[in-house]
């Protein structure tokens, strides 16, 4: 077939141009799926930033008046050889590198009981230290720790006694004689309000808003100011530890039950240097990755519905190329057909009408990488597209085919 | 050149029925006679015409081109080489100019373009149209204007025999005449074999020969030649 014809087509033919921008479009929204995809991927890598926490509980405790863990267990997680604590040696725990990211937050819990209160203002206390867990010692006072609330030791060290309480407590406070605000309370170290009981009065110095929590923060040195009144060790009955790697939370599980939970008492016993923990406290490890776990399953759904749907929208655009590449030589069966009765021979033809569509695949896909790398969303997907793309050039052939099959009478005759 | 019918018989074939269109014609036309084939609608003039084209190809019976039988011959050279169709409704490549339009039987022919778009220039010179037209696509073109392509096309591709499937049809009286009259030329000055499939009476008189078509049989109607 003459050269011109093929011309003509690229620079004259509208329905050309139609095809070309169809092509590029199934195309470039096969790109723009295959994106969505990989975001889904990608967003899923990210949940596992989620933070999980970490608890370990000693059992004899559960925040009662018999609490001894006098921080063994946070000793065990400290980065030292072995460190004596009141009474025992504590055995290192030997953490593999990913575990030392674990951020150790313990809390120690009081029972504070504003005078005149009502009985719902009575609270618990949680003492709390974030962070760099080598530096911290609640009975030293010493811990070079950033604190949940972001101030630093100084802060604390400053303020000797800061106290820092929810807003709603604001009117529980009194104006001291130096302008500043106090709180006062009372402390009974347990639940029930038996053992040691004791009147304090602390400077408050800091209010949280914006959360519903009636707990009162203070920091290490208060804490260990109060224990020294109330003339106890520690009353820390849990360590709950935020893990920087989620990834690794099966080893975590393992290497937690391993140090921290009492291997089956009636079965045989297990070498473990760690017996000391054992035998000494009954441990209960749990990790909270709830929802860690729930936003990756409904990641992992939608993952695997787009996948599913893949295959499917290839064959729906497949068929959509297809059928356009057939229908635009369709409708050119007239003037095909004059080609074939000027003696343009079949194979001529059909040949020409391949190149035509090779051209126009080559102009669309080279559209659609275009406008795929201009929207960020989209990953090029070469293999899907050259699909499409053959999709057009069998919808091409099948038509040059059907068209040139017979010489066409009827599509010479009169008007048709 | 002659185009010889013996014996051809064709029918259209559906599920539902066949129609025979054409029945046992045997004739021979001539060249450098312009012939004209009428008959009533639906007789079977255009599929007469398509049999003697090679577009269809007939059930029985042989059709020849100068002696060469056209079952056996290669039927894209003979419609490159021998014999053309203008038709009612023009059947320009819509997309190319008029120049190009005459042009492309030559490159099918494998002219070089120069060469072919000269023979293009001067062949639709002979038909009237000067080189304004050349740059135009045939749906720029009055339908006079688009049979004269038409014919430059059939005139530049060389073919000998020439068969029209009423090329006045749609066309008024003054344009009409003047297309029949580039037809006669064909047949009188180039030597051509023309036959023209026509409801005009008009055409029919000025015809070597008028062939009369009754439901697919052919008649000999009158023979001035
Ligand atoms: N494609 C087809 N399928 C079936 N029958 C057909 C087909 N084309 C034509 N026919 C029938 O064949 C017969 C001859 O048709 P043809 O077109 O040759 O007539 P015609 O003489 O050219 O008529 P007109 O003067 O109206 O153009 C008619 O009866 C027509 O109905
Ligand atoms: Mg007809």
């Amino acid at each position: 077939m003459p050269f011109l014809y093929l011309k003509s087509r690229l620079t004259r033919s509208a329905s050309g141009l139609v095809l070309t921008l169809l092509l590029a479009v199934l195309a470039w929204f096969f790109c723009l799926y295959a994106g969505l995809e990989a975001r889904k991927a990608e967003e899923r890598e990210d949940a596992w930033d989620i933070p999980v926490e970490l608890v370990i509980t000693d059992l004899r405790g559960t925040k009662s008046d018999q609490l001894h863990v006098y921080g063994s267990a946070l000793w065990a997680f400290m980065d030292a050889e072995s460190e004596t604590d009141q009474f025992f040696t504590v055995p290192r725990v030997d953490l593999p590198a990913w575990f030392s990211q674990i951020r150790v937050k313990s809390t120690l819990y009081f029972k504070i009981r504003q005078p005149g209160a009502p009985a719902d203002f009575r609270e618990l206390v949680g003492i709390t230290s974030l962070d760099t867990v080598q530096d911290f010692d609640p009975r030293l006072g010493t811990a070079k720790a950033e604190f949940f609330d972001g101030a630093s030791t100084e802060f604390y060290e400053a303020h000797g006694t800061a106290l820092i309480i929810p807003e709603t407590y604001l009117e529980l406070t009194r104006e001291g004689e130096d302008g500043r605000l106090y709180l006062p309370m009372t402390v009974s170290t347990t639940l029930n309000g038996s053992g040691t009981t004791f009147s304090w009065e602390a400077e408050v110095t800091g209010v949280y808003t914006g959360s519903d929590s009636t707990a009162i923060y203070c920091a290490w040195p208060l804490a260990a100011k109060l224990m020294e009144q109330a003339g106890i060790d520690a009353f820390a009955d849990s360590i709950s530890a935020t893990v920087a790697d989620a990834r690794r939370l099966d080893e975590l599980g393992e290497l937690l039950k391993y140090y921290f939970t009492d291997p089956d008492p009636a079965g045989a016993p297990v070498e473990n240097p760690h017996d000391y923990l054992h035998i000494n406290y009954a441990f209960a490890s749990v990790i909270h990755d709830e929802t860690l776990q729930e936003t990756l399953k409904s990641f992992d759904r939608s993952i695997a519905t787009l996948k599913r749907l893949r295959p499917l929208l290839l064959i729906l655009e497949m068929s959509v190329a297809a059928s356009a590449a057939f229908f635009s030589v369709h409708m050119r069966k007239r003037e095909l057909s004059v080609a074939r009765s000027l003696g343009t021979p079949q194979t001529a033809v059909v040949l020409t009408l391949l190149e035509e569509t090779l051209i126009f695949s080559v102009i669309a896909s080279a559209v659609a990488v275009g406008a795929s790398l201009a929207v960020p969303l989209c990953v090029l997907s070469p293999f899907y597209m050259a699909a499409i793309d053959l999709a057009a050039l069998a919808g091409t052939a099948a038509g040059g085919l059907k068209v040139t099959g017979r010489s066409g009478i009827l599509s010479l005759k009169e008007e048709t | 050149m002659t185009l010889t019918l013996e014996n051809v018989s064709f029918s259209y074939r559906t599920r539902y029925q066949t129609v025979n269109a054409v029945k046992d014609v045997s004739c021979a036309f001539e060249a450098g006679t312009f012939s004209a084939l009428v008959g009533r609608s639906g007789s079977g003039k255009t599929t007469l015409l398509s049999l003697m084209a090679g577009l269809e190809k007939p059930d029985s019976g042989t059709i020849t081109v100068n002696g060469e039988s056209m079952a056996q011959a290669d039927i894209d050279r003979l419609r490159r080489e021998q014999v053309s169709v203008i038709y009612q409704n023009y059947n320009l490549f819509p997309l190319l100019t008029v120049l190009e339009n005459v042009m492309y039987p030559l490159l099918l022919k494998k002219m070089p373009r120069k060469e072919a778009e000269q023979l293009a220039r001067k062949t639709l010179a002979r038909v009237g149209l000067d080189a304004g037209y050349y740059k135009r696509l045939p749906a720029m073109l009055s339908g006079g204007e688009q049979q004269r392509v038409a014919i430059a096309r059939t005139l530049a591709s060389g073919t000998e025999i020439i068969l029209a499937d009423e090329p006045t049809g749609n066309l008024d009286g003054e344009n009409a005449r003047n297309i029949v009259d580039l037809l006669k030329g064909l047949a009188h000055e180039d030597g051509c074999c023309v036959v023209v499939v026509t409801h005009d009476t008009g055409i029919a008189d000025q015809a070597d020969a008028v062939y009369r078509m009754d439901s697919g049989a052919l008649t000999l109607d009158q023979d001035l030649g």
